[in-house]
């Protein structure tokens, strides 16, 4: 059946020299080629007519004698399959097509005065085989396509033509099977050679029209142009963009006391780290894009002109942060202050990457505005100022949650200033360094801990051409940068046209399923798991109801984030729906208790505060109103040093379990003169915890020493002091005895 | 004795009486040192002693200071310290042998007088030693009942009951910079100050703080006395420790505090930073014992032996019930190390007529406060006390006599120290190394009545 007719036309283009880089960069690897055939598929028009068909038909090898006259003509194809795949270094097109078509033909033969002819003529071909090999590439900005091969799998026996509607059509259908045998494969040929020579211009010139564009997009103008793009058997297709965003408006100022407004957007970076991004560093990923450092500063530069970054009191508000709640908490305050925050930047941040893979972000100028209007008394405000350096360092749990969460490398204030006063002088400055050593040793580990649980972007994003209604989605798997720039790695997926099996729903972990059936009042956290047969985990949506309330709306992430504020039991039902929005008709329960009471710890045995030996020891005893005495966990860390040395943690031992609702604990290897501070945590199954601290002082103790700080003699002054006062004793004695005497 | 407010130059010997009195002299002082003692009172009498201790010490922080840029300044306290006492004892009951006797003393009193501020150059600065004192007063004013029995010609026991009024104030100034900020006992515990000891010591953030306490105890003193010849004493007591409930009131003057905001937010209100609250204040036991021999008639020679359990009395902790601020901790914690409190002591007594008597007595004290937990609230020195005193029988029912005392301190030099800005509280205060040194005299005299 397969007579694949292949002509080769042109020689392979060459490929992407290794070291090109851009702006964006995007590699598309062999494993979502067969997503982008369907995606392609869905794309293309799935039924389309041939215009004029009618000058197209049979340019046959008859003489002028013969007068042919078609009309009412229509030819159809429709789209069976479309496959691409990357080949060495070209994209192999294969589809499958279902050909149809009619006329009606009047034949008119003046030569043999057979009169003339008339009939309709219906054609049609089932599974018409088209395949090509494209060769494309795009070097500095110029498109260069071929075609390499070009095949037709069709047989005359597949291609029906029936006549109709005239005279003995049984003696016309007879003649046209025999012509049609005879002129098949002569007119396939032609149509392949004719198409080969016509597609490369053709498909050049088209994608020449889009290799740029430029416009509006949200208020910020942005300009891309294609400059390179190769294809590998390898990679799949590689390509490259020069790109730019820029505000076009007049630069915003967060405060009128703000300095001049500076583009930092290429401040602090070197050549080599402004030079693009290249798609050999970006890690493994069915699509990986790249972005340079340069697009990222030019962004986030628009970003600051326009606006955005200037947040007021209304962006406060809508993120739930009420000031004047907090006026309220300050002792000394009066009662009915309002309390209002302005936060803005003077100055574009400094964006930067490092080959560590962090981001940096350096905002010089960062002012904090703080009002304050006490009911009668005239209004008071403070600016702070300060340079904030920025490192973090992003990663994705593609395997559960999909959320980008980030981990803080480091955060450095280089310049502190407080403006405060009518008069707005300098009234008071901070020494930079010592504010280095506060963020360094108490406010970034703060930040970490709680930039950790912050989830930064959705698991999952969708979107795609209108024309698909948005059923492209599209995962992170990995985000990473290097000195260059950033790059991000995604699983794109297409929505199923079909699906009527129902997904199923689990829980990986929650209350009573790994974890405690108890927790703090807060967020309760449940990791879901869903399954379906054609919607991949990461795509599945979940949707959870607390006890009798609403249900959620459905959402990406398996991690289910759910707010518990009151105490007592409670039952979460999480559901799992896939991309066609079928849902699991059995919920998933998940029951748990919130406690709010920390357990009860009663010290049986103290440590003395201070102790004549090397040890000491400490006994207690734990409870608590809900949890099980046998699931308290106790925990204790011990920090101090002897004389002269600096304090420093010296033991931390992790959460071990009571022993029968009691615990005991040895310190020991304490050292003459030190000082030590012993913590000890509590904490029941919730998590919530009760600490008591010890202090420990070392004293060697025996009284009998008299070792030690004897440094001086007494003076000559305590010689003389002594000297008069027992000559004094002796003249009252002998004047005594002389009036006794007398 | 009080372990926390020891100050000055270690004046501890012989509190209470003359130095005619002791674990083996029947003065009204028997009732405090050895109330078996009492026994040796051939009449019933009345003892009025007026005592006063002059003490002076000195110190010289070591460092520099960070409000000038130059070594601290040095301080000096002065300070008189009263040591009264008047008893009573009666031997008109059942035939002699048994005694009964009243008294009220003072036997250990302490105050700090450190200056809260000093002049530099013209300028008035705060103090070195303000986050540990400026000022302060402790006290145990002792009303005992007392009696003693006559068991037989060499033996003799006897019993005090002691009931005792403490009295504990103490000013300073607290750095509210090295107050610790985290509360998540997870975290590693730390404060401005101890993260970055360039932040400590601002005197912006330097508030002055009081604590006033009073408390009522009631302990026993139990002793006996033995004659085993008639030339020979030996006596020896015991005194028992009791634990003394403290109501403690608490201010911190935040008013630089205020000053500071009202920079900034010009009605920011004053802060409510009061408190009251409880802790428990600890008396130690005791041990007092002497031995006395007439070499002659004329000449007693003494040797004595003194031991003060401070080990168990080092450290005061108490919550706070009632707070007006947060910004007061819940939890108020002063330590006082110590070691325990040993003193030996000679002496000779010199009958020099029927009416006249000398005496010289020589005792030694070492320190203490270790090196490393000494401090200007916590300070006393290796002494080394010279007494005269004279008893002068004026009439058949009345006596007069005068000391003095002499007292040799020998100065400290502390190089390392437990405290500093980095530890953990109490111990959180400025390193307070540098060089101590004190000088004392006491004179005092006494008055006797015989019926």
């Amino acid at each position: 059946m397969l007579s694949l007719c292949l002509v080769s036309m042109a020689a392979p283009l060459g490929g992407l020299a290794q070291a090109a880089r851009g702006d964006v960069g995007v590699e598309l690897s062999p494993a979502v080629f067969p997503t982008l055939s369907q995606l392609v598929s869905r794309l293309v028009p799935q039924n389309f007519q041939i215009p004029d068909s009618h000058s197209e038909l049979l340019s046959c090898p008859f003489g002028s004698a013969i007068a042919l006259d078609i009309s009412q003509a229509s030819l159809a194809l429709t789209l069976g399959s479309l496959d691409i795949t990357p080949a060495d270094a070209a994209l192999a097109v294969a589809t499958k097509l279902d050909l149809s078509g009619g006329a009606h033909v009047k034949l008119t033969n003046a030569v043999a005065c057979l009169g003339s002819l008339e009939c309709d003529i219906a054609v049609s071909a089932t599974s018409a085989g088209l395949s090509s090999t494209l060769g494309l590439s795009v070097t500095s900005g110029q498109v260069a396509a071929s075609v390499q091969a070009l095949g037709v799998d069709l047989q005359p026996s597949d291609l029906h033509l029936e006549l109709s509607n005239c005279l003995l059509a049984d003696v016309p259908q007879s003649v046209v099977n025999w012509l049609t045998g005879k002129i098949f494969d002569h007119e396939k040929a032609s149509l392949i050679a004719q198409a080969s020579i016509a597609l490369p211009p053709l498909v050049t010139n088209q994608l020449q029209n889009v290799m740029g564009t430029s416009g509006m997009l949200s208020g910020y103008a942005y300009s891309a142009q294609i400059t390179d793009v190769a294809l590998k058997q390898l990679t799949g297709m590689e390509g490259y963009v020069t790109a730019s965003v820029s505000y076009p408006g007049a630069a915003m100022s967060c405060f009128s006391k703000a300095d001049a407004l500076t583009d930092t957007s290429s401040t602090g970076a070197t050549a080599a780290d402004l030079s693009g991004v290249s798609m050999a560093n970006a890690p493994p990923a069915p699509v990986q894009i790249g972005v340079s450092q340069k697009t990222l500063r030019q962004a986030l530069t628009a970003a600051w002109q326009s606006g955005m970054m200037c947040v007021d009191q209304a962006a406060m508000a809508k993120l739930g942060f009420d000031p004047s709640g907090l006026a309220a908490m300050v002792p000394g305050m009066p009662k009915g202050t309002t309390l209002s925050f302005t936060l803005g930047l003077s100055a574009a941040p400094e964006f930067s990457t490092d080959a560590q893979a962090n981001f940096w972000m350096r905002s010089s100028g960062t002012e904090l505005q703080v009002s304050l209007q006490a009911p009668g008394a005239d209004p008071a405000e403070i600016d702070l100022a300060a340079d904030i350096s920025l490192g973090i360092a992003l990663d994705v749990d593609a395997d559960h949650t999909g959320y980008i969460r980030a981990t803080l490398a480091d955060m450095r204030i280089d310049n502190f200033t407080i403006t405060g006063g009518k008069d707005g002088a300098l009234r008071y400055s901070i020494d930079p360094s010592r504010l280095q050593v506060l963020l360094t040793d108490l406010v970034v580990p703060m930040a970490k801990e709680k930039l950790g649980q912050m989830a930064l972007s959705p698991a999952a994003f969708s979107g795609g051409p209108a024309l698909l209604g948005g059923a492209v989605y599209v995962w992170l798997d990995a985000v990473t940068a290097r000195a260059e720039g950033m790059y991000a790695g995604l699983h794109p997926f297409l929505a199923p046209t079909n699906d009527a099996v129902l997904p199923a729903t689990s829980i990986a972990m929650g209350p009573g399923v790994g974890k405690a059936k108890f927790t703090r009042p807060g967020r309760l956290s449940v990791l879901a798991s869903g399954s379906d047969d054609q919607t991949p985990p990461q795509l599945m949506r979940y949707t959870w109801q607390l006890d009798n309330g609403p249900e959620s709306d459905p959402a990406f992430g398996a991690e289910i984030f759910v707010p518990v504020t009151t105490e007592g039991s409670h039952q979460v039902r999480v559901r799992a729906i896939d991309l066609n929005s079928n849902r699991d008709l059995q919920q998933q329960l998940v029951s748990f208790t919130v406690d709010a009471t920390p357990p009860t710890l009663t010290v049986t045995n103290s440590p003395a505060v201070v102790i004549h030996a090397s040890s000491t020891s400490l006994d207690f005893t734990g409870s608590d109103d809900k949890s099980d005495v046998s699931k308290l966990t106790y925990a204790y860390r011990l920090t101090g040093a002897p004389v002269g040395q600096p304090v420093k943690p010296i033991k931390m031992v992790a959460p071990s379990p009571l022993t029968a609702g009691a615990g005991h604990i040895d310190v020991s290897d304490l050292q003459n003169g030190g000082v030590y501070q012993l913590t000890l945590m509590l904490y029941d199954e919730a998590g919530n915890v009760t600490s008591s601290a010890f202090t420990i002082a070392v004293e060697d103790g025996g009284g009998c020493s008299l070792s030690g700080g004897v440094a001086g003699a007494f003076g000559e002054n305590r010689a003389f002091d002594f000297g008069l006062g027992m000559l004094l004793l002796l003249a009252l004695s002998v004047a005594s005895r002389r009036r006794l005497h007398e | 004795m009080v372990a926390v407010l020891l100050t000055g130059a270690s004046a501890r010997a012989h509190t209470v009486g003359t130095i005619f009195s002791g674990p083996t002299d029947g003065d009204a002082a028997s009732i405090y040192w050895n109330p078996a003692a009492m026994s040796l009172s051939p009449t019933s009498r009345v003892d009025i002693v007026g005592n006063v201790s002059i003490l002076q010490a000195d110190y010289q922080r070591a460092g520099i200071d960070n409000q000038t840029g130059r070594p601290f300044k040095g301080v000096s306290v002065v300070a008189g310290r009263p040591e009264p006492l008047i008893g009573l004892i009666l031997d008109r009951v059942y035939k002699k042998r048994l005694r009964l006797g009243l008294a009220v003393s003072v036997p250990s009193t302490s105050g700090a007088g450190w200056p809260e501020t000093v002049n530099d150059n013209g300028a008035t600065i705060l103090g070195p030693t303000r986050y540990h004192v400026t000022s302060g007063t402790a006290f145990n004013l002792y009303a005992q009942l007392a009696a003693s029995f006559q068991i037989h010609r060499v033996l003799a026991v006897g019993v005090t009951l002691n009931l005792v009024t403490s009295s504990v104030s103490l000013s300073k100034h607290v750095d509210l910079l090295n107050q610790p900020l985290i509360t998540d006992p997870s975290a590693p515990a730390s404060s401005p100050c101890g993260v970055d000891p360039s932040l400590c010591e601002n005197p912006a953030f330097s508030a002055p703080i009081t604590f006033n306490s009073t408390g009522f105890s009631v302990g026993a003193t139990f002793g006996v006395l033995l004659t085993p010849i008639p030339r020979l004493r030996i006596g020896v007591a015991y005194a028992t420790p009791h634990d003394v409930d403290m109501s403690v009131s608490v201010n911190i003057d935040t008013s630089k505090l205020e000053k500071f905001a009202q920079m900034y937010f010009p009605s920011f209100q004053p802060l409510n930073a009061n408190g009251n609250g409880h802790y428990t204040l600890k008396i130690p036991q005791r041990v007092h014992s002497a031995i006395a021999f007439d070499v002659t008639k004329k000449l007693e020679l003494m040797v004595g032996f003194r031991w003060v359990n401070n080990e168990a009395t080092q450290v005061l902790s108490g919550q706070l019930t009632q707070r007006g601020s947060t910004l007061l901790p819940d939890t108020i914690t002063l330590a006082s190390v110590a070691r325990d409190e040993y003193t030996v002591s000679a002496r000779a007594a010199w009958q020099i007529s029927e009416r006249w008597k000398a005496g010289f007595l020589a005792e030694y004290t070492p320190h203490t406060f270790p090196d490393a937990f000494t401090s200007p609230i916590s300070l006393d020195f290796d002494t080394l006390t010279l007494s005269l005193g004279a008893h002068f029988r004026a009439r058949k029912y009345f006596a007069v006599g005068a000391t003095f005392s002499q007292f040799i301190v020998f100065s400290r030099t502390i190089t390392a120290s437990a405290y500093g800005n980095d530890r953990a509280p109490p111990f959180n205060l400025p390193d307070p190394s540098g060089k101590y040194s004190g000088n004392a005299e006491r004179v005092g005299i006494d008055f006797s009545f015989f019926f």
